[in-house]
């Protein structure tokens, strides 16, 4: 390979901003998490006071605990029909590939601040057009936004609605690199669409999915946008994620110490569930070969 | 022999076709819900129920949300933040994309691994001591505030990475052979070879910039700063004064342009993807 | 062309230095730019874009309409010849405490140049912008039209004693209710003097046959289980003192439990009818009568007569019922407020004089305040607007009469700092015992303590 003193100047960019507007900001959260401070006059020292606050704080449990309901809850639903809206538009027999695929990733373009809005009277309890169709299928009417029981499937919903698209076009691609050849020696063997599916594509999209489910897991540990704008974390704080409650003590309730020490923890949740997902999935994180390729 | 292929095919592209159709309306109607109603009068929205298409279709709405509010501005704004975003981060993101992919030096893979893990810190973090460098620098309330942050796109380089990954070395090769430096190689054999996935990186990058929404709410002061999506959230925000018509106007305007330029650009971004055989 | 190995040599073990210096360094440079920038304290221009103390530009900010706003600008830029901004400078927030988060950052940054001169406000936050410094005293401005403006509406925008916000709009708490559906019931609202009055009625509602076979309800629930403090407040009631700012013990306050209480009682009872406000069903159902009552601030004016265009004609609206007989408290949810930025070198004659041509000003006209749908704070008996006569849509009612007459009993709640927390606090609890998981007294000594264990008031 080639010189690397272009090489440090080509990434020098990005690692310059980075340290600008990610490692100080990090550093800065980290130490202001031992304050107390209200934005204006000087910061109190508290030391860990805000850590042991916040891990007797039932809001804070419940924030958790729903940031990782909704995660659960929406990826692997996400994942599936990505993969199978994927499979369906690869198939060379169907026409209109192209429209389709245009359609699915129409939402994605959409902003969910401004959606939010036309999807509120979509999930209206009276008037929503999502009760009508469910009620003539037969089931029964829901108050999405307005029992705490349905606010996750509605933030899940609308989070599925925005998502899918984009990733159903990472998978495309993803089985669109994959070696035709394969295909082919797996048919000679005698193998079923079924036996291909599973011995030769799901391996072969194995790097994509992944990068598909750490992407996504990554964005569900901090998913504000949705529950903000649609239920505003209710009702009974039900649908109140981490990221949420974090925006709550910082900027309406002014407490900057103690949502800094949200956003530790925050941090190191979204590290080590991404190390986890990792391990579990590929044995280390980084191969060789996808270091050195 | 070809016609009871052709039979057996038949059900199955049926199935294929409805369940297409049915997530199709799915991923269609909010959209086309919110522009509908950015045509029907504030009282006939909800008191009819839900139609399609109003009932007695008016103007009015737009009239009102582009008198009262600076919408043009707005949308201006917007495209001058996505666009210049785009150009830049592309570039940036392409470059150290191929230094990441083609180059061996130290610490590469340690400074790959940071590079990913930047993609783990939580934007609600950042936020307050990203404004307080803002202001030191006199940039609150400016384009670049909400568009330099941004630059560090580690998704990018990812991205563009996996695709040079693709390109035989043998070009760049041959062009080091001529004599060429680095970033001419760069500029004159890498970046054409990349262009369907920088298109579609490039689509990624303008409606990611486009949409967002916490970083102008904070870094934004004036109204007539603001980009387009978060203009119209402040639109309803006062429960006193909200005709549910000028809300969906707003909806409509943030949302359309960025589906008209998709619309636009899916002929590159199919082929985009298309491409990635090149991978092979 | 280089040979590979030609190329390690250059970064050969020999170097190691250079490469953990380059690398350090990198990171260093980047770090060390940013702290210093952070670090640098800002005297980041002076506010309102002056050039040598005359500006061009003055900085308002509301998240309400700013059209008003702006004709107090042309007032203002009329009556002071000195200097005349050419520029109205309007930062519209999304909503007030998106409002107030900007203002406070603004000040954590010290980016003084962003600020805005002037500025609308909920009046609940303006103890923690006052306890903050960034609000202007204005007691003495304020004063000479102290009598011509409510106690409870000046009370509300007060810290500590002093003034610190204009009071524009106040928002009393009135019942509004639909005439035609309580006489088909049998109910006469002249005889709901006390909230058990009130919570019977709900019953006679709920449980009478109306001819279009539709259950209707006497008031509305919200999905998320929301404190209304100002049931507390038209008792007397103290959270905060207003002293101290120290959170008063409301836990063993039996007005507290009363009103703790009825709101359980709304809830269990089966009276109130689960539904978000301001939405589209809940327009629907005011028009349709479903909904036959809503208990909330003058704001309902505005409401009523833009959004439930059916029922015109068919709704009264009343004080509120009182808890005990004899009692005559009413409640003032505060007033919203409009204060002056704090800034060093802000021209403050300027900003009040802004201030008082858009509030207190004789030049500003009932017709202006109508065209907006305001029922201003200061409505002096020569200057009636139309929310101060008889109107049709309220069958001919004098609703603004009525709050005039309402505010001079009525009492504020005094914020502070953690306000905002605290009524979190005790919507959780509410919502605890309104589902039966707690008694009403344990969810009350639950919300106290939860706000004491977060510091609240301390």
């Amino acid at each position: 390979m080639w010189k690397a003193r272009s090489a440090y100047l080509f990434i020098a960019p990005f690692f310059v901003l980075f340290a600008i507007f990610g490692v100080f900001p990090i550093g800065y959260e980290f130490v202001m998490s031992l304050f107390s401070w209200s934005g204006v006059g000087t910061p109190h020292f508290v030391g860990l006071t805000n850590f042991t606050t916040l891990f007797s704080d039932d809001l804070f449990w419940q924030s958790l605990s729903n940031t990782i309901i909704l995660w659960l809850g929406h990826i692997f639903i996400l994942v599936a029909l990505a993969l199978g809206l994927a499979l369906l538009l690869d198939a060379p027999w169907l026409r209109g590939r192209a429209i389709y695929r245009a359609i699915a990733y129409l939402p994605n373009t959409a902003a969910i601040a401004a959606m939010a809005l036309s999807f509120q009277l979509i999930f209206d309890y009276q008037f929503g057009i999502l009760n009508n169709v469910l009620e003539v299928i037969g089931i029964p009417r829901t108050d999405w936004l307005g029992s705490d029981m349905w606010s996750k499937p509605a933030i899940i919903l609308l989070n599925i609605w925005n998502g899918v698209g984009w990733y159903m076009l990472i998978i495309l691609a993803g089985l669109q690199s994959l070696d035709s050849q394969l295909f082919e020696a797996a048919a000679i063997d005698g193998a079923g669409p079924w036996r291909r599916f599973f011995n030769v594509t799901l391996p072969g999209l194995r790097p994509t999915l992944f990068f598909v489910f750490v992407v996504e897991t990554i964005g569900s540990l901090q998913l504000f946008t949705e529950p903000y704008v649609l239920t505003k974390g209710g009702p009974s704080n039900s649908s109140l994620t981490l990221a949420m409650y974090l925006y709550q003590n910082g900027f309406e309730y002014f407490r900057i110490g103690y949502a800094s020490a949200m956003a530790v923890v925050l941090f190191v949740l979204t590290v080590l569930t991404t190390l986890i997902l990792g391990l579990i999935w590929r044995g280390n994180l980084f191969t060789r070969s996808e270091l050195s390729a | 022999m070809s016609t009871l292929r052709a039979r057996n095919r038949l059900p199955r592209k049926m199935v294929a076709h409805t369940v297409l159709i049915v997530v199709s309306v799915a991923f269609l109607f909010p959209i086309a819900w919110m522009i509908s109603a950015s045509f029907t009068p504030s009282d006939e929205i909800f008191s009819s129920g839900i139609h399609l298409f109003p009932v007695h279709p008016t103007l009015e709405n737009y009239r009102m949300a582009f008198q009262s509010f600076p919408l043009l501005r707005n949308l201006g704004n917007s495209i001058l933040i996505a666009g210049v975003y785009t150009i830049g981060a592309s570039f940036l993101c392409a470059l150290a994309a191929f230094a990441f992919a083609k180059f061996d030096f130290p610490f590469r893979n340690a400074l790959f691994a940071i590079l990913l893990a930047t993609m783990m810190v939580p934007a609600l973090m950042t936020i307050l001591p990203a404004f307080i460098i803002m202001s030191d620098l006199h940039w609150v309330n400016t384009y670049q505030s909400v568009i330099v942050p941004f630059l560090a796109s580690a998704f990018g380089i990812f991205f563009m990475r996996q695709y040079m990954l693709g390109i035989p070395d043998e070009f760049i090769d041959s062009a080091r052979i001529d004599g060429a430096s680095n970033f001419r190689i760069f500029w004159t054999i890498v970046v054409p070879l990349c262009r369907p996935a920088l298109a579609v990186l490039g689509i990624m990058q303008i409606i990611g910039q486009w949409n967002q929404f916490l970083w102008p709410l904070i870094m934004l002061r004036d109204s007539s700063m603001y980009t387009v999506v978060l203009a119209v959230a402040s639109l309803p925000a006062s429960n006193f004064n909200t005709p549910w018509g000028v809300v969906m106007v707003g909806g409509t305007v943030a949302v359309l342009p960025l589906i008209l330029i998709f619309l636009v650009m899916q002929r590159g971004i199919i082929a985009g993807i298309m491409a990635g055989g090149l991978k092979g | 062309m280089k040979s590979p190995k030609a190329t390690a040599t250059e970064f050969g073990t020999g170097h190691t230095l250079t490469r953990r210096a380059m690398l350090g360094g990198m990171v260093a440079a980047g770090t060390t730019m940013s702290f210093a920038l952070a670090g640098c304290s800002g005297d980041s221009g002076l506010p309102g874009g002056n050039s040598g103390g005359v500006p061009t530009q003055f900085n308002f900010s509301t998240w309400g309409d700013f059209r008003f706003y702006q004709d107090g600008f042309s007032r203002m830029q009329n009556a002071v010849p000195k200097y005349k901004p050419t520029k109205f400078n309007n930062q519209q927030a999304t909503d007030s405490t998106t409002l107030a988060a900007k203002l406070q950052s603004g000040f954590v940054a010290k980016a003084y140049s962003t600020l805005p001169a002037v500025f609308e406000v909920n009046w609940s936050d303006i103890p923690h912008l006052s306890e903050a410094g960034i609000l202007t005293d204005l007691t003495a401005k304020v004063a000479p039209y102290k009598d011509q403006v409510s106690k409870a509406s000046i009370d509300s925008v007060s810290y500590q004693g002093k003034i610190m916000a204009c009071p524009w709009r106040p928002n009393t708490i009135l019942m509004w209710y639909r005439e035609d559906i309580w006489n088909e019931a049998g109910i006469d609202a002249a005889n709901i003097k006390l909230w058990s009055d009130f919570v019977a009625a709900g019953q006679k509602l709920q449980s009478h046959s109306f001819a279009d076979g539709k259950k209707r309800y006497i008031i509305g629930l919200e999905p998320s289980a929301a404190f209304n403090a100002f049931l507390y407040t038209q008792q007397g009631g103290v959270l905060f003192d207003s002293k101290s700012g120290q959170l008063t013990n409301f836990g063993s306050d039996p007005h507290f439990r009363n009103a703790f209480d009825l709101q359980v009682q709304w809830a269990k009872t089966g009276i109130g009818l689960q539904i978000a406000s301001y939405t589209p069903s809940w327009f629907t159902a005011l028009d349709d009568g479903i909904l036959s009552c809503v208990v909330t601030g003058s704001w309902m004016d505005q409401m009523l007569q833009q959004n439930v265009t059916k029922s015109a004609g068919k709704w009264k609206v009343a004080a509120l019922p009182a808890f005990a007989p004899g009692d005559t408290g009413q409640a003032l949810e505060g007033a919203a407020a409009v204060c002056a930025t704090k800034l060093p070198d802000a021209d403050q004659d300027l900003n009040w004089t802004f201030m008082q041509k858009s509030f207190f000003d004789e030049q500003i006209t009932p017709s202006l305040y109508d065209q907006w749908h305001l029922n201003p704070v200061f409505a002096p008996a020569a200057k009636q607007t139309k929310y101060h006569q008889p109107q049709d849509y309220y069958g001919g009612q004098n609703v603004g009469a009525l709050d005039d007459d309402v505010q001079k009993t009525a009492f504020t709640p005094v914020g502070s700092p953690d306000y905002a927390l605290l009524m979190n606090t005790l919507g959780s609890e509410l919502g605890t015992a309104s589902s039966g998981k707690k008694s009403v007294d344990d969810a009350i000594a639950s919300a106290y303590a939860a706000a004491r264990s977060k510091g609240v008031g301390a």
